[in-house]
């Protein structure tokens, strides 16, 4: 941005702010205050407990159902990059893939994030992928908030949190009652129909103890035909037509679409609740990965998961509560890629590659809280089986099965932990929180972790944490177990990665009207997984053979292998104003990250920036509101294997959200956004799968929709 | 034992360290702060903090006991349960403000609690004396039976939210001849159908202290609008009602109830719960006082 633009834009939110200030209205407000009557919504979030953020043995952002009807946030994604204080996504129109702090991985598909529907993990176990889009989650018309928790803090959970946890708190029958429809749709033909019907109620005879029930029941369809690309034309020596031409690039139309189904069911009666999720994403690839041919519309990916999760809470005498969940997880992949490839099948223009994998995840967990006086006390354990299959095999355009190609593969994991946490607070200045865990995966081995936090607050209105965690991530069955002999090789001797961080995070709420937050950490990541191509023998571990019975054979074949450390430093400040009409908010973000591999040099990252940033301001008045939004994503590095191009990152996005509230029968809010209102022509680091080192953001879009509550 | 104790675990030392410092640093800190208030007798109030809805009661309360302990809340659970605790040791009884307040009372475990400024007592499970957010019913019914001269009256709220408060009003009208219809809104949709439908069968509504009036000041607009326009009267519960265009808001004052509160926790309750109503009620209109017809504005108490 120019520096005369940063100046009008300073001057401009400076005056938007004094103008707030200047016509705050009184703090009595009737409806401000009219839930002071009712008791508190409670959650359960890092502690599984419910916690002021400034409690809470982590640095965490908080986005409520407010800020994202406001702000118009539409998946997860949307919610990292332009409302947290260091996380990130960077979307490669298969996935959009989060980083964290420094922490970024090409192909590492959301492996190290731990994402939650309320508390319930959607990591599948085929590659503990978890989708921050629209293949697993809902849209944010359900969603009441979005925890962002940054570092590992998934001691009650196990593992995987090596860069945080996302956890989504759905809204349920008492929330959100009566019917609901909203429809929108725009550029791109794009459309969503989005339905919910919710109620809630009370029972039980004593007038003075009610119990509760609520159901909420809702479906989805989102679609777009996606955005029509022109993408440069490179050279890239393998043919990605069916004429055999090697350029990669050019106009194509269709192949960005997307298509999204959901339904979700939560229900609650007294101690027992239910919570199911059921749909898909099926998605086109423009950018064809994987020397696939370019611009065909054939190469698609579709991600579909079920889950169904019951609990059980009960208060078993006052202090002491018992917690008992069951689950089931059903997660299938498909995976189709066209190649141009007229050598390998004689006769054949070429074949499509096919990919499909059906995983089931059953397990449960039981957890035991126990308060006494200064003292909390949080102890369970969960357990999980997980079954998985994978075929895959190349088909020819007519159909017919390539000969040879078939593979089949059916293998089987588990995952145990048991947790312990106490929080002990001394003083009205101080608490404790000290907890530790012991993890026992398949594959991967036995873990170990502890976490200590220190929370500070010497007047109330601040909080200073001082806080120690490590956390894990077993390798995923792919990773250890996935053997097709021609490409890839198992690894049954693969240990997980650890993540150790410390952190010192300040909460303070400088008027009512005014919060900031910060943090400054350092973490070491050691045993970083990650593809390796065996070079010689001596290169393969888990003594794994080839079909000869020697190691030689496996030469060019590539295994997971603990291949590096990572060290991170950084730090982060974010600040939130709002008063009756206007909010605003702004983060900023710094971290650097360096990857020590065997014999060489640290070095940075590639794919991660070092600075992010993001802001919104947003103005309502009785009837409509206007908000805009934006974010700036730092330089990112190439991969080294690109050669000496230039970097990727380096843009700022905005988007523009109108809101117009008015009664036609019933109540009915209509909504304009228009997405990259600019229409910046961005550019996020490609992940070495990609032909190219480098690849555009969607452009301007511009949406209308309404939504109507019955 | 295969695996070492968790806090020996083996790191990198430069993040462990760190740790220990950042540790070390806060706890030195925190030593050198001047000690927690101590534990006393006395009577104690726990409350939240600011100029919230509830902040007249704890202002009458504190009047009433200039020498009470006032408690306020962190907002979150845990620490506001471990503050009350330790700072309650030796009373017997605590007056709580508002649900999170009364909630973490009863977590705590300590004295029992006397609780104001809960709107429903059923949504909160400590056990103890609730001093009623509304007036006496039978009052409000001879309000509605003798100075609007309705012997029919809708009562607006959620069943989720209020269904209890819905029994006893029905329970209480029953007694003074008025016939309560139960006017419950669910939804942004029951609203306009549900009040709609009511209003030509009822001679004024009643409108609960329910997050229906709070959650989009539309709903109450409408409400307001619709009993207009079929010329019926609303009636409150909340002061701040009859300065946002409901005819009669008819108020147990904070005072009263403060009184009230003072005078049960001499016989306090620690099993099962018990609702007091408070005796003195006012009549507040936006123009005038004591007539929720008429210019003026103003309030006049009733005994």
């Amino acid at each position: 941005m120019r520096s005369a633009d940063r100046g009008a834009v300073s001057i401009a939110l400076a005056a938007l702010l004094a103008a707030a200030g200047a016509r705050s209205a009184p703090a009595q407000d009737f409806f401000e205050q009219g839930k002071d009557y009712f008791k508190s919504e409670t959650i359960e979030g890092v502690s599984k407990h419910a916690e002021a953020p400034t409690e809470t043995p982590a640095t965490v952002t908080l986005i409520t159902r407010d800020e994202i009807e406001r702000y118009g946030f539409r998946t997860v994604a949307d919610v990292l990059n332009f409302a947290s204080m260091g996380n990130f996504s960077l979307g490669d129109r298969r996935y959009d893939l989060a980083g964290s702090r420094g922490l970024f991985l090409f192909e590492d598909f959301n492996t190290r994030i731990l994402v939650m529907l309320n508390g319930h993990s959607l990591n599948e176990p085929w590659s503990n992928f978890a989708d921050i889009g629209r293949a697993m989650l809902l849209p944010l018309d359900l969603v009441e908030r979005i925890e962002i928790v940054y570092g590992p803090s998934a001691l009650l959970y196990g593992g995987y949190s090596l860069y945080g946890i996302v956890n989504v708190i759905t809204r349920n029958g008492s929330s959100m009652p009566g019917g609901r429809v909203r429809l929108s749709g725009g550029s791109w033909a794009t459309g969503e129909a989005v339905a919910s019907w919710g109620a809630s109620g009370t029972y039980g005879a004593d007038p003075l103890m009610s119990r509760e029930w609520s159901v909420l029941a809702a479906a989805g369809y989102y679609r777009s035909d996606g955005e029509d690309l022109d993408l440069p034309r490179v050279d890239v020596g393998y043919p990605v037509d069916l004429q055999g031409g090697t350029i990669w690039g050019g106009p194509q139309s269709g192949t960005d679409f997307e298509r999204a189904p959901f339904f979700f069911l939560q229900a609650r009666r007294g101690d027992f609740s239910l919570m199911g999720r059921a749909g898909y994403r099926k998605r086109g690839t423009p950018f064809a990965p994987y020397g696939a041919m370019y611009g065909t519309g054939d190469q698609t990916l579709r991600d579909e998961k079920e889950f169904v999760d019951l609990r059980w809470d009960h208060a078993l005498s006052s202090g002491l509560g018992l917690s008992a969940r069951a689950f089931y997880d059903v997660y299938h992949y498909h995976e189709v890629d066209p190649y141009a490839d007229a050598v390998t099948y004689p006769g054949q223009s070429g074949y499509l590659f096919d990919l499909k994998t059906r995983d089931h995840d059953v397990g449960g967990e039981v957890r035991v809280t126990y308060r006494r006086g200064t003292h909390f006390l949080t102890g369970g354990g969960e357990y999980r089986y997980r079954k998985l299959g994978q075929d895959s095999g190349n088909v020819f355009f007519d159909g017919g099965a390539a000969p040879g190609s078939s593979i089949r593969q059916d293998v089987h994991g588990r995952f145990g932990v048991l947790y312990a946490q106490e929080e002990w607070r001394p003083l009205n200045q101080l608490s404790f929180v000290v907890g530790g865990n012991w993890a026992h995966t398949e594959p991967g081995s036995s873990k170990a972790q502890p976490r200590v936090a220190v929370v500070y607050k010497p007047v109330s209105t601040l909080s200073v944490k001082g806080l120690y965690g490590r956390g894990f991530r077993p390798p995923s069955i792919f990773e250890a177990s996935y053997a097709d002999y021609q490409s890839q090789i198992p690894n049954p001797a693969l240990a997980s990665e650890e993540i150790s961080t410390a952190e010192l995070s300040l909460m303070w709420k400088a008027t009512s009207r005014l919060a900031a937050q910060g943090y400054a950490f350092r973490s070491r990541l050691d045993g970083l997984i990650r593809g390796v191509t065996i070079e010689s023998p001596s290169d393969v571990q888990g003594g794994v053979v080839g079909s000869g019975g020697t190691a030689a054979e496996l030469v060019g074949l590539l295994q997971y292998q603990s291949a590096g450390d990572v060290t991170s430093s950084g730090a982060g400040a974010s600040v939130r104003f709002q008063s009756r009409r206007w909010q605003a908010y702004g983060n900023l973000a710094y971290a650097s990250a360096r990857l020590s591999t065997r014999g060489s040099v640290s070095a940075r990252l590639s794919g991660s920036p070092h600075w992010l940033g993001s802001g919104g301001v947003s103005f309502s008045s009785r009837d409509w509101t206007g908000s805009i939004t934006a974010h700036y994503v730092g330089e990112e590095p190439l991969d080294p294997s690109r050669g000496r191009v230039g970097p990727a990152g380096d843009f700022v996005e905005a988007n523009l959200r109108g809101l117009y509230r008015i009664r036609l029968a019933y109540p009915v809010t209509i909504h304009l956004d228009v997405l990259n209102l600019f229409d910046r022509a961005g550019t996020v680091a490609a992940s070495p799968v990609y032909a190219v080192p480098s690849l555009p953001i969607e452009g301007r879009r511009i949406l209308l929709g309404a939504d109507v509550k019955f | 034992m295969r695996y070492p104790p968790l806090l020996l675990m083996p790191g990198p030392r430069r993040v462990a360290s760190a740790a220990a410092r950042y540790a070390v640093g806060l706890s030195l800190l925190a030593t050198l702060l001047p000690p927690a208030l101590d534990a006393a007798s006395g009577p104690v109030i726990v409350r939240k903090g600011g100029r919230g809805a509830t902040s007249a009661l704890s202002a009458a309360l504190g009047e009433k006991l200039p020498s009470a302990r006032v408690v306020e809340l962190t907002g979150d659970l845990p620490a506001d349960t471990a503050r009350i605790s330790r700072e309650t040791k030796g009373v017997t009884v605590l007056f709580a403000i508002g649900p999170d307040a009364t909630e973490a009372a009863g977590e705590a475990r300590g004295p029992a609690v006397v609780s104001l400024g809960v709107a429903n007592p059923a949504q909160v499970k400590t056990p103890g004396i609730y001093v009623s957010m509304y007036p006496n019913l039978d009052r409000v019914f001879e309000y509605v039976k003798g100075t609007l001269k309705a012997s029919r009256v809708g009562f607006v709220f959620s069943p989720a939210k209020n269904r209890e408060i819905g029994l006893q009003f029905l329970k209480a009208g029953s007694a003074q001849g008025v016939t309560v219809v139960p006017v419950t809104i669910a939804s942004a949709g029951d609203l306009v159908r549900d009040i709609k439908g009511a209003l030509p069968n009822v001679d004024a509504l009643l409108l609960a202290i329910d997050p229906i009036l709070f959650e989009d000041p539309h709903n109450l607009e409408f409400i307001v609008q619709e009993a207009r326009n079929a010329n019926k009267p609303t009636v409150g519960f909340l002061e701040d009602l009859a300065h946002l265009g409901v005819t009669v808001s008819l108020v147990a004052l904070p005072a009263a109830a403060a009184d009230a509160a003072i005078a049960a926790s001499s016989q306090p309750v620690t099993i099962g719960k018990k609702r007091l109503e408070v005796e003195g009620m006012a009549v507040v209109t936006a123009k005038k006082t004591g007539d929720a017809g008429g210019g003026g504005g103003g309030a006049h108490a009733i005994r």
